[in-house]
């Protein structure tokens, strides 16, 4: 009676992560574009989503329904943090005097493996993974674009059904795109060619007036028109249910029962071993571990669990250099402008912000700013970072290769045209590393130091005067 | 983009074609909602093409006639491949090319003229660097121009300081008759260099150079032969219907003259032009000479009051001690709260915020040239090359010389081969110097009723006791009125302090807005 509690803060209480994805990504694959269309989800869709939503949804006992709630992407995705606060009325012995209701942070206490060679950490564990997927959106799939579906997909695969993973879709999108290309290339080619024709034909009768066309003119270009390919590899290894079937009516009973006996059985995701892990960033791990305190390391060579110190020099010395005898060296890297410290600042700064943080490579930045998730909208901010030394000197003397002086107008005119074209706006980042005279070894042995860097944030946009007149 | 499912937008609109030669019929089609099209739009020669003889009959016109376009047409998809492979280009398209060629050669050769009467003359005065307007004429001069301020010493009287800027010196207005005199020419127009090319350009003002019109004052009175004949030359030389009998300066002779003066570069005026031409109105942020140069209000220096700064540096203090049991432990930030405190979101997400952030920290610089107060004296700032040179408003924007409102934009020219994106010191420097934004209005939706002003609660004591000492500002109407908040993304990116960067690579110019941001005060959580 004290575990479940309707007015907790981030929501679902429950210990027990949901089912994964498909059912999400069938509701909310278009993020936002277009809603969820909740009358005509697939047939296994719909059965897996009810099969969640019987015993763990809390939200039964909202009365009203609001379409926020029905989005299930709102019941998985509720909590912003891995760590969830609970409520608890206020203890008996406090005979109502103390009406303040106790709250209580349930850590998931998840755990992950160093990987020296990715300098990344690994989460393997099943449910270690959607924790932190799902609370977070932290990390990523080594074998998916973002979420870990791989296992999903192959199993889906393997039973010959319809997937609806973000890879799928985007695949689908993609060769939708692939066959109207060809059909409206074709389609101008025709009225080039018709045009072409008119124009001979008017040469040599010159009574008639010539108009000269334009060729991409409405009625020129086709609609749109998918015609599925054949779909390739679905019955790689069993053949799908449904040939069974069709196998089964032409026979007679021994042989129906034969096949039955034989049908294949469809495969649950337990029994196909999952090659994918889910890979965080030294980041994103070291601000689970030590920012929240829920996931500890586990270092491959000694076989013993990372205390935060120990993690703490391993993150600095990250950036050191494979080989033994190129710059910088372990020794090195004990110095403000480390490349994780100030990838941690800012990190840290915009997560305790409350925005959901994510790798922006796709975009040539550095970090992608989302306010709920990647699942809800997309990123909003797209973030450079732009370390600034306080002391001008710490710059020449400093081993890491990083770029130190500003951008030139022609790389920040790319950067800039990269993310106005996928709407996003850009931010650059500044962040003033300390000098190294203010920094002593002791500060840079605890993350003490933090204090001592700064983040300041200037947004930039296009002016476009013949636009902005009134 | 490329989004498959998307027609070329320009073919939307078009509805007939059109016809060779003849005059076209459709008004110009909408520009294109991308915000990069608004840019590299060329015009379409064909429409500019002036319609056929008479006699013509394939006009395809008709009753609509011939309509005024006010917007500059769009030019349409162009064909970038011949369609023959190896073959070069098909009848079609070679048709197509020429027909192009010829319309914008024919559209480009016809002499621009200007009326006379709209001609203004002007004299460039190389010595003082600004171009003198006696008789302006034309709408452009709202807009354009300073006067030279009035002295209070008796005017008249030879001699002395013989050009025009000590003429100016001179008392002004004594008497509204006299033409040609002295005071006649202190009342002149004076032009910046970029406001003269400007109008050069454009071809509204032609500018004779002043050695070629001497000052009368400077030649020796005794040489002439009486003051009536001076007086005579003075008027007739300032006679509005007769130009003077000089070769007016050409474009490039002005550009030889004009550019270099006053601090004006190429990229200046590439950028001052530009907006002009758009229809903005620019000035310079620094006056040349004179309190009569048509500036902004000085905005008041924001200094805190006597209670503030106390209060400030007891703040400060009382920061620095801290109690020794309240250490924070730096290997658990999040510290497990004594029993009965109450997490909730916000206090988690507010408890790990430890890294400073924003715009109001003072920057930790080592070196004394990068500080951002440092004023005039550090050389830094003299040769930085981030300084606000234009002071911008919109078309929309009413603008008179005697009621200058405040800047909508600030501008800083620059240049892209010798400058790179700025630094933390020399943008904090530049944001010293700009005003506060307030944070963008609400959309009004049209079907909502107007939000109704929520009632200030009453003062209470304490609140009193601030505003008494200073501490609390005082109400006004405008805290009253927003009972809609600002969505927080568009209040995130307009930021708090703004100024545009006008970039300029050979020619083409790029202008960027780079605000303060402003994320620490608008948390998602």
């Amino acid at each position: 009676m004290y575990r479940v509690s309707r007015h907790s803060d981030f929501g679902t209480p429950h210990g027990r992560p949901a089912r994964p994805i498909s059912r999400a990504y069938g509701a909310g694959a278009r993020k936002g574009r277009t809603r969820l269309d909740q009358g005509q989800p697939t047939t296994t869709s719909l059965a897996m989503a009810s099969s969640v939503a019987g015993p763990s949804t809390p939200t039964a006992t909202a009365p009203t329904k609001s379409k926020r709630r029905q989005n299930p992407n709102n019941v998985i995705y509720a909590n912003p943090l891995p760590l969830i606060i609970e409520t608890r009325p206020p203890a008996p012995y406090t005979l109502g005097l103390l009406p303040f209701p106790r709250t209580k942070i349930i850590n998931p206490e998840c755990s992950g493996i160093y990987d020296a060679l990715t300098r990344s950490v690994w989460i393997v564990g099943k449910r270690d993974v959607r924790v932190l997927w799902e609370r977070g959106f932290f990390g990523k799939g080594s074998l998916s674009r973002s979420e870990p579906s791989w296992l999903t997909r192959k199993v889906q695969q393997l039973n010959g059904g319809e997937v609806l993973t973000a890879e799928e879709v985007t695949a689908r999108r993609r060769e939708q795109r692939k066959q109207f290309k060809v059909s409206r290339a074709a389609a101008i080619q025709k009225a080039a060619q018709e045009a072409e024709a008119a124009f001979s034909a008017s040469l040599e009768s010159p009574a008639t007036t010539f108009e000269l066309p334009l060729v991409n003119t409405p009625h020129n270009v086709p609609r749109p028109t998918f015609e599925p390919a054949a779909s390739k590899g679905g019955t790689a290894g069993r053949p799908p249910p449904t040939e069974a079937k069709a196998d089964k009516a032409a026979n007679s009973e021994e042989e129906v029962e034969k096949q039955l006996r034989e049908q294949p059985e469809l495969l649950d995701e337990d029994q196909v071993e999952n090659m994918e892990h889910l890979q965080l960033t030294l980041q994103e791990a070291f601000f689970l571990a030590w920012g929240l305190g829920c996931l500890r390391v586990l270092d491959r060579d000694s076989g013993q669990y990372l205390n935060l110190p120990a993690l703490w020099s391993l993150c600095l010395t990250s950036s050191s250099s494979p080989v033994p005898t190129l710059s910088p060296t372990p020794a090195e890297c004990r110095r403000p402008d480390n490349p994780f410290l100030i990838h941690y600042v800012a990190y840290h700064h915009f997560r305790s912000l409350g925005w959901v943080v994510r790798g922006g490579i796709k975009f040539c930045v550095d970090y992608l700013l989302y306010k709920r998730g990647p699942v809800f909208t997309h990123a909003e901010f797209a973030i450079v970072l732009c370390p600034e030394y306080d002391d001008p000197s710490d710059g020449s003397s400093s081993p890491f290769a990083f770029q130190k002086e500003p951008f030139t107008w022609t790389w920040f005119s790319t950067i800039n045209r990269v993310n106005a074209q996928v709407k996003k706006t850009l931010v650059l980042a500044y962040v003033t590393i300390p000098a190294m005279s203010a920094v002593g070894e002791r500060e840079l042995g605890s993350p003490e130091c933090l204090r001592m860097y700064s983040v300041r944030e200037v947004v930039v946009r296009r002016f476009v005067p013949a636009r902005m007149r009134d | 983009m490329d989004d498959a499912l998307s027609i070329p937008k320009h073919s939307l609109h078009s509805d007939a074609l059109p016809a060779v030669g003849g005059d076209p019929e459709t008004p110009a089609e909408a520009e294109a909602g991308d915000s990069d099209s608004g840019e590299e739009d060329t015009p379409d020669w064909t429409r500019f093409a002036p319609p056929p003889a008479p006699s013509g009959p394939s006009s395809a016109s008709g009753a609509a006639g011939r309509k005024q376009f006010h917007v500059i047409p769009q030019r349409g998809e162009k064909e970038f491949e011949p369609s023959r492979a190896g073959a070069g280009e098909t009848a079609l398209q070679a048709y197509a090319l020429q027909r192009a060629r010829a319309a914008m050669l024919r559209a480009l050769r016809p002499e621009r003229g200007s009326s006379s009467k709209g001609i203004t003359w002007g004299v460039w005065q190389p010595r003082e660097g600004t171009v003198r307007v006696p008789h302006p004429r034309g709408q452009a001069f709202t807009t354009m121009g300073h006067f030279l301020p009035s002295s209070p010493h008796g005017g008249g009287g030879g001699g002395g300081a013989a050009n025009a800027s000590s003429a100016g010196r001179r008392e002004a207005r004594t008497d509204p008759r006299a033409v040609g005199t002295e005071r006649e020419r202190e009342r002149q127009l004076l032009l910046l260099p970029e406001e003269a090319l400007y109008l050069i350009e454009r071809g509204s003002m032609f500018c004779t150079h002043e050695l070629a019109d001497p000052p009368p004052s400077a030649r020796d009175p005794h040489t002439l032969a009486s003051e009536q004949e001076e007086e005579e030359e003075e008027e007739a030389r300032w006679d509005e219907s007769a130009p003077p009998a000089v070769v007016p300066m050409s474009v490039q002779q002005a550009f030889g003259a004009l550019l270099g003066r006053s601090g004006l570069t190429l990229e200046r005026y590439q950028v001052y032009a530009h907006l002009r031409r758009l229809g903005y109105t620019v000035t310079r942020a620094c006056a040349p000479e004179g309190p009569l140069f048509p500036r902004a209000p000085a905005r008041p220096a924001p200094s805190a009051s006597l209670p503030q700064r106390l209060w400030s540096s007891v703040r400060r203090w009382a920061a620095r001690l801290r109690p020794p049991g309240a250490r924070r432990d730096w290997w658990a930030p999040l510290r497990p709260g004594w029993a009965g405190r109450r997490w909730t979101a916000q206090r988690l997400f507010a408890a790990l915020r430890l890294v400073p952030s924003g715009h109001a920290l003072p920057l930790h610089s080592a070196s004394p040239a990068t500080t951002p107060e440092a004023g005039a004296g550090a050389t830094a700032a003299d040769t930085s090359p981030y300084e606000v040179f234009y002071h911008v408003w919109r078309p929309s924007t009413p603008w008179k010389k005697t009621a200058v409102p405040p800047p909508d934009f600030h501008l800083i020219v620059l240049n892209a081969n010798t400058t790179r994106v700025p630094t933390l010191a020399e943008l904090a420097r530049v944001f010293s110097q700009l005003p506060v934004q307030p944070p963008p209005a609400p959309r009004k939706r049209p079907n909502a009723p107007p939000p109704a002003p929520a009632p200030a609660p009453p003062p209470t004591i304490l609140t009193r006791l601030r505003r008494l000492l200073g501490l609390a500002p005082a109400p006004t109407a405008g805290m009253q009125q927003t009972a809609h908040r600002t969505p927080p993304f568009v209040a995130l990116k307009a930021g708090r302090k703004t100024v545009v960067l006008a970039v300029v690579d050979g020619g083409s110019v790029s202008l960027v807005r780079f605000s303060q941001g402003v994320f620490e005060d608008w948390p998602m959580v």
